[in-house]
């Protein structure tokens, strides 16, 4: 039974499931239907804010604790990586709307970034759970999230007003190229998708033996992630104050911790004030020691946030890769040698991130 | 607080106001980076005390509390009481700065 989780089944359940996400967003559509809820909103917004601070951030530098020479996650690629961003980072400061960009395609980047690190737990669990992932699933699993992504995406790219205008204190470029229907297609072909995806689950009896189904707790984790962009609109607004703390970060931080605590037991144990410490340097220090050459300290803050969460988008699509040995000696240690071996061909060149 | 500020300043003092806004806005952010950094320290500091003690080591591995659970010595003691202090001066410190400024602010009405 324990072999199927990551964890525990409760930590499992809260922080990668999206337990805790949709307790909190419970409690926040219970403050609404309050008479008078101002309290309890800002309760629940300063839970939102510490959030942000304590998981969010950590976990986009939490990156590092997986870097590792000896199993090639800390690569030259990830040197080089480091090295154009540094260098986008500095030509920001000399080309005044470059910063905007940067922020635009970071909000255009954040969907692919979500949805692949859930598709990936999704394929862990399975085998975790010995699920077969044959081609035809593994293919809808795919198309469900890259067509989210590309809805998500069409959104932005289509009115606007429809998406954020300004962003971390700077205005948004508009990139406004897109007809409205294209993001509609793409909502119902994303629908379609889903369907389909289910349906290509369902037990169906080949041989004499029927196949199984993933766990409930897959599931519910794959539903969270798509409804965090399939969603209207007006409950969006209110759903993305927790998300990406309380359901993104800390399944990263869960996931960092798995994968560490056999090679570096303390780094695991330690490793929430150690992203605090080094996220604190890195979102705050950086930007006020930069605002010392006559930079603005927002463009500064801003330049910072997008060249480290891009480090971070572009070496965990490289370091989490089930294909990759190490990545599955790590998070699925528990099972036998014969699924390992067979599993990661099934799910040959599928990102795990 | 701006809010108020705004709605209660002259006409004449909203040069001043708008500087002690910005101030506020700086000032929250180098409070809260240094608030976090005390929290990271001072958390560091227990966790570490506690790790090598082998006390919870085993909670890095199963989450399951081990029951050879060393004793800690006045040295571990004073460490992890200058952790716990580290970490609650910082939410202190936030709360005598914002009260400096409320003050200034009122002051200044």
């Amino acid at each position: 039974m324990g072999k199927t989780w990551i964890i525990s089944p409760t930590f499992d359940c809260l922080f990668i499931c999206g337990g805790l996400f949709w307790l909190l967003y419970g409690l926040h559509l219970f403050a609404l239907t309050q008479t008078n809820h101002s309290q309890q909103l800002a309760l629940l917004a300063a839970v939102s804010n510490l959030g942000f601070l304590f998981v969010s951030e950590t976990h986009t530098i939490s990156t590092i604790f997986v870097l590792d020479t000896k199993d090639s996650s800390l690569s030259v690629r990830s040197i080089l990586i480091a090295v154009i961003l540094l260098t986008i980072g500095i030509l920001c400061f000399f080309i005044p709307a470059l910063p905007a960009i940067l922020l635009k395609v970071y909000l255009l980047w954040v969907p692919q970034h979500f949805l692949a690190q859930t598709r990936g737990i999704f394929l862990l669990y399975c085998l975790k759970a010995n699920v077969a992932i044959t081609t035809t699933k593994r293919f809808w699993l795919l198309t469900t999230t890259r067509l989210t992504m590309f809805y998500w995406m069409a959104v932005l790219l289509t009115d606007y007003k429809q998406g954020p205008t300004e962003f971390l204190m700077t205005r948004l470029p508009d990139w406004g190229v897109l007809p409205t229907w294209v993001a509609s297609a793409l909502l119902l072909l994303s629908f379609f998708s889903i369907l389909t995806l289910s349906l290509s689950f369902l037990p169906i009896s080949t041989n004499g033996t029927k196949t199984k189904l993933p766990p409930a707790h897959a599931w519910a984790m794959l539903i969270t992630s798509l409804l965090l962009f399939l969603l209207p609109r007006e409950r969006l607004d209110d759903i993305w104050l927790y998300a990406p703390a309380y359901f993104h970060g800390s399944q990263y931080l869960c996931l960092v911790y798995a994968r560490i605590k056999e090679s570096k037991p303390f780094i695991a144990f330690t490793m929430l004030p150690l992203a605090l410490l080094c996220a604190v340097a890195v979102f705050a220090g950086l930007p006020m020691l930069i605002s010392n050459f006559s930079v603005p300290l927002v463009t500064a803050l801003a330049v910072v946030f997008c060249c480290i969460q891009f480090q971070h988008f572009i070496t965990d699509a490289e370091i989490w890769k089930l294909s990759r040995k190490p990545v599955r000696q790590a998070l699925c240690s528990t099972i036998t040698e014969e699924i390992q071996f067979y599993k990661p061909r099934a799910l040959d060149g599928s990102n795990f991130k | 607080m701006k809010e108020i500020i705004y709605a209660s300043a002259q006409p004449t003092e909203m040069v001043r106001v708008n500087t002690l806004a910005c101030l506020e806005a700086l000032l929250n952010i180098l409070v809260n980076s240094a608030e976090l950094a005390m929290i990271a320290i001072g958390c560091l500091i227990i966790l570490t005390v506690i790790y090598k003690k082998n006390k919870i080591r085993n909670i890095a591995k199963n989450f399951r509390l081990t029951s050879d659970a060393g004793k800690f010595n006045s040295k571990d003691k004073l460490a992890i009481l200058c952790g716990g202090c580290l970490m609650t001066s910082g939410p202190a410190l936030t709360f005598c700065c914002n009260w400096l400024v409320r003050l200034y602010a009122d002051n200044l009405m």
